[in-house]
């Protein structure tokens, strides 16, 4: 039954079917807006320096005051219109921010917080004040950021540095002409881990 | 002609079996490759190079290993890979869960998020079992011909 024919002939089969498999695989990649570079680009992560998000004295920060509500929408200019949708920008460098300085902008109320963890994650427990976008869903809460000001200070967070969701987020912002982003890139565990104040109030569905 | 023998109705269930669930599984993949690719990510199994390459062609052969499988075509060689791939997925949960890690199998997506357990190991090795039984039965009872007409069981 088992002849060495038989095993030469399934190997054969099998390296076979797996090359089609692989052969619809890159072409679906190569097609899909979704696809992945086959080769992952490398994250890059800057800090940002106190005196550019604080204003070092004459260089007053441009996102000073109240923080921006969906009410206080602003129509952008007209000739900024055409501007208002890039292609993805990839290869993006990613704004650091530390707690302190997050800290520090929350006393200040400036900007607007996203939780970019999943809905799930987020109807349990999250940073007081945090709107939930999930990074994979970007899309579905278009409707909740388009409304903004592009010059809306965003302050993005995810779990931890390896979140890829917060990443998500913040690329989908810059691509709809989001200029000011900022991750806190410790994310939910760090916001933990200094035993920060935290919403637990359960959000149904 | 079918011929029907001892063989018939269990090689039909566990060919219907695999196929189905890595039918199921491999769709939420295909469509949303970079949950996926962070799935494997969240193991720290892979070198980050080869992270998206998994990613985007896993759920292609079990798309088509599974469609294979329900249509009765190439069966022994569809059930090599999956059982293949199955080894591998028990043998990355297992060392996920001796390091403690508590992360999301991707198993089947997003939509549905499972946290890995000894659990899935069980159920990945059950699955290997009705993979390795495919392989050595040889059935070809109720496949599509004309492939595979010179094996029967």
């Amino acid at each position: 039954m088992t002849t060495p024919e038989g095993h030469t002939s399934l190997v054969k089969e099998s390296a076979k079917l797996l090359l089609y498999a692989l052969l619809c695989a890159f072409m679906y990649n190569g097609f899909s807006p979704k696809g992945l570079p086959l080769i992952p680009r490398e994250v890059k992560k800057e800090s940002v320096a106190d005196s550019a998000l604080f204003g070092g004295g004459s260089s007053a920060p441009k996102n000073e005051g109240a923080p921006h509500t969906p009410d206080s929408v602003e129509a952008l200019p007209p000739d900024s219109a055409a501007k208002a949708v890039q292609p993805a920008k990839h290869n993006e460098t990613f704004r650091i921010i530390s707690l302190d300085q997050f800290k520090r902008l929350r006393a200040q109320k400036r900007g607007i917080l996203f939780d970019a963890r999943t809905a799930a994650d987020y109807s349990v427990s999250r940073i007081p004040g945090a709107l939930n976008i999930p990074g994979q869903e970007v899309t579905d809460h278009f409707g909740e950021v388009a409304e903004l000001p592009r010059d809306t200070l965003v302050i993005i967070y995810c779990n931890n540095p390896d979140c890829h969701l917060g990443r998500m987020l913040a690329e989908f912002l810059t691509a709809i002409a989001f200029t000011d982003i900022l991750l806190y890139d410790d994310g939910w565990d760090g916001w933990l881990a200094a035993k920060e104040p935290i919403d637990t109030m359960r959000i149904k569905k | 002609m079918i011929q029907f023998n001892k063989h018939t109705i269990p090689v039909i269930a566990a060919r219907l079996l695999l196929g189905i669930i890595f039918i199921i599984a491999s769709i939420d993949k295909i469509v949303s490759p970079d949950a996926f690719a962070a799935s494997i990510h969240a193991y720290r199994l892979t070198p980050a190079i080869i992270e998206n390459l998994l990613a985007i062609t896993i759920p292609w052969i079990e798309l088509l290993c599974g469609c294979c499988l329900v249509m009765g075509v190439n069966v022994r060689a569809s059930s090599f890979l999956l059982t293949i791939l199955l080894g591998v997925f028990s043998v990355a949960i297992s060392i996920a869960l001796l390091r403690g890690l508590t992360i999301d199998c991707g198993c089947f997506g997003k939509e549905h998020l499972t946290p890995v357990s000894w659990g899935k190991v069980l159920e990945d090795v059950g699955l290997m079992v009705a993979g390795a039984y495919l392989i050595v039965v040889r059935s070809v009872t109720l496949s599509g011909p004309p492939w595979g007409r010179e094996e029967r069981a």
